[in-house]
């Protein structure tokens, strides 16, 4: 189900929301999981099913660290695995049951097809006239890296003694497809939702912020970045293109990226608000980063910590030296590449940002490029993002590297060319594409401009929200495109 | 390990604090213990906070609430309980999500008033119709065709079967030629002559309509799908004749070629192309004098009659608009209709020795319901410029694999093909970028035509 559709908006949301607030505390956690499995069982029911199973598979993991520990319950609770409770072998196992489930869940539906593909070719490179593996290939579970990395800080937090775990399987499977960021996020780690999911209060302002966030994150996706997806679909649908209708295109992709994702996180904080969640701040005006490190602080936070907690640190992070630091640093953002997709394009994408952090770190602080005026470097950051955006949109190498002639100006286009560009300009989108232009570069991000709310801000917040409710009707179904990853 | 060392000696996220204002910002360690308790400052008053919910609620129940009215005050079974009669599989919740879509008196009421005010406004199309300038419109796939990666790039193909598998639908079949070998070498086995026929674009012959690139006043190249050159010749080397009726260049002050408002050609240019066709069969194929011929009317007596046909383009009931909006004006044409001597209109002849595999190109003029008249269809024109009876099948949509699906079904109960001696396949030429070439088993078709016979 899309947050930005008909079936969500006046049907789901009524329903789960009358439903939540008519039943006792407890039982609401129990709702919210069902509800969780309607809205992802409504794409395809057979995939609520793999997700139960891992979900199951977790649960029991978590019960069994603890009773792994030997610890009573404390104050009717289960105990936190505190540091001076030794990590034995069972209790090992058990963290790689838990770790093995999900990246096999995301290995089978995501990465077989590719890594035969490319045994193949390997195959076929060496001479040999057939294919050495069958490709298999598995329609990927919408949001399955999403609550595959959930789950898997499940285990990890209750492990390191970060949180304790959960008795009741209602409650795990509450966090665990929790609809508000089930399939695009932010990846909530376990440690921060546990306390919420055992108290939290409801309140009017919070409420209200829900709904701002909401109102926010429907206006993004729907007024802004899908009149950016027009752009960037027709400029990426086509071959060889002129060298300005390229810039365009990449720019309305780095655009229309931005704002649907940010959107769908803003929904999906605002609609957890709705239900007394609160849950982290995924976006912090990435494009008005000043370098690539900064762009990282303030893109896709959710994921750029989980990587930071769960894979730089256990890899030595900056302690083994510089050199181990750049290969860390590359290692987990090629690895960032590839939790986007399997194929080639996303791990040049992750080796572009990964060669990037490096180069920055081996910089230090006194390099010319900090001496720069700070307009300057934030325009630079962002050409050098939307470089890389060209590799993370286009659908294979060859088109990428086809795309980056056209921005150069190096490839052979024809007339045929002038039929995308006719496609891609109207004074509509070219009128969003300004818009979006301002709303990037000199507006406060949602967490911040919605943390007050005054008379104009809620006033012009509910004229957002009815607009992009009326615009909803005019567009077709245009799923969020972080449910494809 | 010491984790908060740790954290702050991390990469990106970590190397610097993240600025916050007690707002619940990013997972900075200072704001854990608030996010965990589920803290979240807002500055609003009471009354504003009850506002806003006041107001969002109202706009979530105002639809479904009105829809029931709606259907209460017309005595209409609500949608909704549809949802507990079907077993909850991944096409029916689809089609339940369709229908509640097209029920929705609020999405009736809006949708094409909005629609209506962005394409005014701001020339704004949807995922089919593209508005270019003065009020030219044109179908989109058209423009991916043409504007797009050459359509035999094996990349391209591995990307569009892959596009397919994602959507959980069957693999498709992106490439043209292994349909296009395999027809022409069952009709070959039976001493049949193919002539395959992909018409232009719009996109290539009305180009300045549409991107306003280029001077008007000066002769412009025909814009082609990179992978155009070499498929025809890869085709014609395969003894296929290909017939392309696009002019080399685009001349000042020549008349529309296209309707102004629709995917199809102009009545004027499609009798031109019937005409060259006509010549391109005769120098192709060599067909048998007339008079030889058992069942064929008697085509000198026909006739052309003009009618003038009004309406709005295919490309304007893709958008959708209000029934009373007046942006785009009805285009008049004159279409004209072939005759039977006796007045009656042009009938196809199953028994001809041409047959004519078409789709909405060739029923553009002909198909009642298209709108632009019957009986005056590319067809007609073709059996007149050819002075010869002429048998078509034609279907709207999907030229890639319809007609050669429908003849091969057609093969088991009647041989179609008996006594032709030239199919000539007109289909759009966007299907070979977009359409699913579906193959077909000729074998075993003519061999049940054979036991027909």
């Amino acid at each position: 189900m899309v947050f930005s559709s008909q079936i969500f908006l006046f049907y789901f949301l009524p329903l789960v929301l009358c439903l939540y607030y008519a039943l006792p505390f407890r039982a609401r956690t129990a709702m919210i999981a069902l509800s969780s499995y309607v809205f992802y069982g409504w794409a395809n029911p057979i995939w609520a099913v793999i997700m139960f199973f891992g979900s199951s598979v977790d649960y029991f993991c978590g019960l069994a660290l603890v009773r792994f520990a030997g610890l009573p319950d404390q104050d009717g609770l289960p105990p936190i695995i505190g540091p001076e409770i030794p990590r034995t072998r069972k209790m090992r196992i058990v963290l790689a049951v838990s770790i093995v489930t999900n990246m096999g869940l995301l290995a089978v539906f995501k990465y077989t097809g590719f890594a035969a593909e490319n045994v193949n070719a390997l195959g076929r490179a060496l001479g040999m006239g057939h294919d050495l593996v069958p490709v298999l290939h598995l329609v990927l579970p919408v949001g399955i890296s999403f609550y595959t990395f959930k789950a898997m800080s499940y285990a990890i937090d209750v492990y390191r003694g970060e949180a304790r775990p959960m008795r009741r399987f209602t409650d795990y499977m509450c966090f665990e497809a929790f609809f508000p960021d089930l399939v695009a996020g932010p990846i909530i780690r376990y440690a921060a939702l546990e306390q919420q999911m055992r108290e939290r209060q409801h309140t009017w302002d919070k409420f209200a912020r829900g709904v701002a966030f909401f109102a926010f994150g429907m206006g993004k996706k729907i007024l802004l970045a899908n009149p950016m997806g027009h752009i960037a679909d027709t400029a990426f649908a086509g071959g060889a293109l002129h060298v300005g209708d390229a810039w365009f295109g990449i720019f309305g992709y780095a655009f229309q990226i931005y704002f649907d994702f940010s959107g769908y996180s803003d929904m999906a904080v605002g609609l957890a608000l709705m239900m007394g969640f609160v849950l982290i701040q995924n976006f912090d005006s990435p494009y008005k980063a000043d370098n690539i490190t900064d762009f990282w602080r303030r893109w896709h936070i959710s994921l750029s910590t989980w990587l930071r907690d769960y894979l730089y640190i256990p890899l030595g992070g900056n302690r083994k030296g510089p050199v181990r630091t750049y290969v860390n640093l590359m290692a987990v953002m090629l690895l960032g590449g590839l939790w986007h997709g399997a194929s080639w394009n996303f791990i040049i994408w992750g080796l572009i940002h990964g060669g990037m952090l490096a180069f920055e770190r081996a910089q230090g602080k006194n390099s010319p490029y900090r001496r720069l005026p700070h307009p300057v470097r934030v325009g630079i950051t962002f050409i050098v993002v939307c470089l890389s955006w060209v590799f993370f949109r286009a659908k294979t190498l060859g088109q990428a590297l086809v795309y980056f002639k056209s921005m150069l100006g190096l490839a052979t286009v024809t007339s045929a060319a002038d039929s995308v560009a006719g496609a891609m300009y109207t004074p509509y989108h070219g009128a969003m594409f300004v818009l979006c232009g301002i709303t990037v570069w000199g507006l406060p991000n949602t967490w911040a401009f919605t943390n007050k709310l005054s008379v104009g801000r809620s006033v012009g917040g509910m004229a957002l929200l009815a607009l992009a409710i009326l615009m909803m009707w005019t567009q077709t179904v245009n799923p969020f495109l972080y449910f494809q990853f | 390990m010491n984790r908060a060392t740790a954290a702050a000696a991390a990469p990106a996220p970590t190397a610097k604090p993240v600025k916050t204002s007690g707002h619940g910002g990013p997972t900075d360690p200072s704001h854990d213990e608030h996010l965990r308790r589920g803290i979240i400052h807002t500055d609003v008053s009471r009354g504003m906070a009850i506002a806003i919910t006041s107001f969002f609620l109202l706009l979530i129940f105002a639809v479904p609430v009105s829809q029931a009215v709606m259907e209460k005050a017309r005595g209409e079974e609500t949608m909704l309980l549809d949802i507990f009669h079907r077993a909850p599989t991944r096409d029916n919740l689809k089609q339940f999500e369709d229908d509640l879509d097209k029920a929705s008196y609020a999405k009736d009421a809006v949708q094409p008033r909005m629609q209506a005010l962005l394409t005014r406004l701001g020339r704004v199309g949807n995922k089919k119709a593209v508005v270019g300038h003065g009020g030219w419109l044109y179908y989109k796939p058209g423009i991916t065709y043409l504007g797009g990666p050459g359509f035999l790039d094996p990349n391209i193909l591995a990307v569009r079967i892959k596009a397919s598998l994602d959507a959980g639908e069957p693999a498709g079949h992106p490439d043209p030629r292994p349909a296009i070998f395999a027809f022409a070498d069952a009709l070959g086995k039976r001493g049949i002559k193919l002539i395959l026929f992909p018409v232009p674009d719009k996109a290539m012959l009305q180009p300045l309509q549409l991107h306003g690139r280029g001077d008007a006043g000066r002769p412009l190249p025909v814009p082609h799908n990179p992978d155009w050159a070499p498929f025809v010749a890869e085709v014609r080397g395969r003894g296929i004749a290909v017939f392309d009726p696009g002019p080399p260049t685009l001349l000042p002050g020549e008349p529309p070629r296209f309707l102004v408002q629709d995917t199809h050609w102009t009545p004027e240019w499609m009798d031109a192309v019937a005409r060259q066709l006509a010549h391109f069969v005769i120098e192709t194929a060599a067909l048998p004098a007339l008079t030889t011929m058992i069942g064929q009317t008697s085509p000198a007596t026909r006739q052309a009659v003009a009618m003038p046909i009004e309406r709005v383009g295919d490309i304007v009931d893709m958008l959708k608009l209000p029934e009373a909006e007046t942006i785009f004006a009805p285009q008049r044409i004159t279409v004209q209709q072939v005759q039977e001597a006796n007045g009656t209109p042009w009938e196809s002849n199953p028994k001809a020795d041409v047959l004519l595999l078409g789709d909405s190109f060739t029923n553009v003029f002909s198909l009642d319901s298209m709108g632009w008249g019957e009986a005056a269809g590319f067809g007609q024109h073709l059996s007149l410029a050819l002075g010869r009876d002429l048998d078509v099948m034609a279907q709207n949509d999907s030229g890639a694999f319809a007609t050669r699906q429908a003849l091969a079904r057609e093969l088991a109960g009647e041989d179609r093909l008996a006594g032709k001696k030239v199919v000539i396949w007109e289909f759009a030429s966007r299907e070979l970028a977009v359409g699913d070439w579906k193959p077909i088993d000729w074998d075993a078709a003519l061999a049940a035509a054979a036991g027909a016979h």
